[in-house]
């Protein structure tokens, strides 16, 4: 049966209005930001700009400073790489665990799976795990911004459950020819896992991007190893500016810190634009119990 | 004896059918052994006196074992921590839990296409900001001289004190993270609403069903399981307050409404060192957190629904 074309009534209307007025509300802040970070000091002196710039006082000198600031710059850089080595390292882990635990008649399959879950239900906390990574002899050093948290048992139930409901004929096809598990991962089961693969990647990069707790636990003496949110974190939650190594903040004012606000936003709005397309299904089939 | 040699011939061919299979599941294992199942090892800790020279296992047990629990139990300010931690989870379970479902429901009488995709676009970016930055964020928008406070004023209005008083602050923090939250929590429940069969739907128009018929009979029950999983998950996070936020947002003026447990742990345990109350402390929340998914799954089994396991 085609659906019928329905008129467009007054129920309609109040629905649409209460999501306009929502996307205001998530719109507006980041509009205030924004205009205030382009804004010069009359402006915010006035309480000009809130929402948008007074056009005779824009100044985008935030941004030069934002860039000419070393410390600044180079944590950004920093965050870069470490959200690119995570999101590799995720990846691997999460694809190869995730099509060992596909496998039917793999014998002590169960007993994986429940290896990866209990870690999803049960955690050491927070001093048993420093202590464990301190013993490592990982504190202050570089790996630990990537390597502790490689492996999630959401990502590898997810992209296990994706893997359950491709076709197994390929696969078999494949078997028969002669063709190693090795060989079928890479040229069977990844080209057709790209929506979760791009999901589970998505939120990988996003959490390293965001993430901040790691290197305020395990990064203790060496400054050069803070990511773009601790930096980000000293200068603008904080308002530590104390921190004379870096910044003279009284200088700069407010404009300098929606600046640095825009600029963390940048990377992971362009990531979520390119992934977008992938979301849903990628969220939908990877949630599908066998 | 026949027996022992038949396990064994049958452990010697699946090695050889499978061991491709084995190392591939080794990169995850190596890494869950290091960063998951030691760290649980070390939860001996809470019942031991730490002797950093003897390490985790060598140290000798406390006396009585459960003395560091006394301690912790002893103290008022654990409690105090713990009242506001439960109340800031029962404030965001009872406010914040129904409306991702809501949207969800509503999202899918939209009529246009492309405003609804611009919707969703808009409604997921804040899920995407760190705590760091939303904090940022909040304190230049809700600030004394930010942009809500001027607005408040320019109307004739007085100024709010969101950042250091503790009714406003606790608002703030539940709607702010229910503002961040809800994008998602829409998806979650739209990808599961593709999933109902559009039959029934058919049925329904042809019994004469209005559209909120259709909303309460077919698409609410279509997404029952959904919404059971979100809620053990929930529920099963209730011991935590939300470290990223809360560190982010608070300041000593409201320390007695919005320290919690997580922040506590993290004062006692790693910024002042002790670390034997810090590994009780860990293992009072995830003991706790453990009970309450394995009940609530066992619950939602009982009631018919899926479960996460």
């Amino acid at each position: 049966m085609v659906r019928k074309k329905r008129n467009f009534n007054v129920v309609d209307g109040l629905i649409m209005a209460f999501f306009v007025l929502l996307v205001l509300i998530t719109l507006v802040p980041v509009l205030n930001i924004l205009s205030l970070s382009i804004s010069d000091d009359y402006s915010a002196i006035h309480n000009r700009g809130m929402l948008f710039p007074d056009v005779r006082h824009v100044d985008f000198g935030a941004y030069a400073a934002v860039f000419n600031s070393k410390a600044v710059y180079s944590s950004f850089f920093l965050s870069l790489l470490i959200t690119l080595l995570a999101t590799l390292l995720h990846m691997v882990v999460t694809v190869t665990a995730g099509y060992a635990l596909s496998v039917k008649n793999l014998p002590g399959r169960r007993a994986m799976m429940f290896f990866v879950l209990f870690t999803m239900l049960f955690n050491g906390g927070l001093v048993p795990t420093y202590l464990a990574i301190s013993s490592y002899g990982l504190v202050d050093s570089f790996f630990v911004l990537f390597v502790p948290g490689a492996a999630s048992g959401y990502s590898i139930v997810l992209m296990k459950n994706y893997i359950l409901q491709i076709p197994s004929s390929m696969q078999e096809a494949a078997e028969m020819d002669g063709a190693n598990p090795f060989y079928i991962l890479l040229r069977i089961i990844v080209p057709l896992s790209v929506p979760i693969i791009a999901t589970v990647s998505l939120f990988c990069a996003v959490g390293k991007w965001n993430d901040w707790t790691t290197a305020f636990f395990y990064i203790k003496s060496k400054r050069w190893l803070w990511p773009f949110q601790n930096v980000l974190q000293a200068l603008v939650v904080n308002m530590d500016s104390s921190n004379g190594d870096i910044i003279d903040l009284s200088k700069l004012g407010e404009a300098f810190k929606n600046a640095l606000i825009v600029v963390s936003i940048i990377p992971i709005t362009i990531a979520y634009l390119c992934a977008q397309k992938y979301f849903v299904k990628g969220l939908f089939l990877g949630s599908v119990k066998e | 004896m026949e027996k022992k040699l038949g396990k064994k011939g049958k452990i010697k061919r699946a090695a050889q059918r499978y061991w491709q299979y084995y190392i591939l599941f080794l990169p995850c294992a190596v890494l869950f052994i290091l960063f998951s199942y030691i760290p649980m090892g070390g939860i001996i800790l809470a019942f031991k006196e730490y002797i950093p020279r003897l390490g985790v296992y060598g140290s000798p047990l406390a006396d009585p074992f459960y003395r560091h629990f006394l301690k912790l139990f002893e103290d008022a300010y654990f409690w105090t921590v713990l009242k506001n931690t439960l109340v800031l989870s029962g404030l965001r379970l009872a406010i914040g839990f129904f409306f991702p479902v809501l949207l969800a429901l509503l999202f899918n009488e939209l009529k246009f296409k492309a405003f609804g995709k611009t919707v969703q676009t808009v409604l997921f970016i804040p899920y995407f900001i760190s705590w760091v930055v939303l904090a940022g964020i909040l304190k230049q928008v809700f600030g004394n001289d930010g942009f809500v406070n001027s607005a408040l004023t320019a109307m004739g209005g007085n100024g709010v004190k969101f950042l250091t008083q503790g009714g406003p602050f606790l608002a703030l923090v539940i709607l702010s993270e229910i503002w961040k939250g809800c994008g998602y929590g829409m998806i979650i429940y739209l990808a599961a609403i593709t999933s109902i069969d559009r039959g029934l739907y058919e049925a329904v128009e042809i019994d004469g069903g209005n559209r909120l018929h259709k909303m309460i009979y077919i698409t609410l029950p279509g997404i029952s399981g959904t919404i059971a999983v979100q809620f053990i998950l929930s529920l099963s996070g209730i011991l935590n307050g939300g470290f990223d936020q809360i560190f982010n947002l608070y300041s000593v003026p409201v320390y007695d409404v919005a320290d919690i447990l997580d922040t506590y742990l993290y004062r006692v345990g790693l910024a002042e060192g002790k670390v034997e109350l810090g590994t009780a402390l860990g293992l009072f929340k995830s003991a706790i957190g453990f009970c309450l998914v394995v009940f609530s799954n066992k619950i939602t089994k009982k009631l018919g629904g899926n479960g996460i396991w």
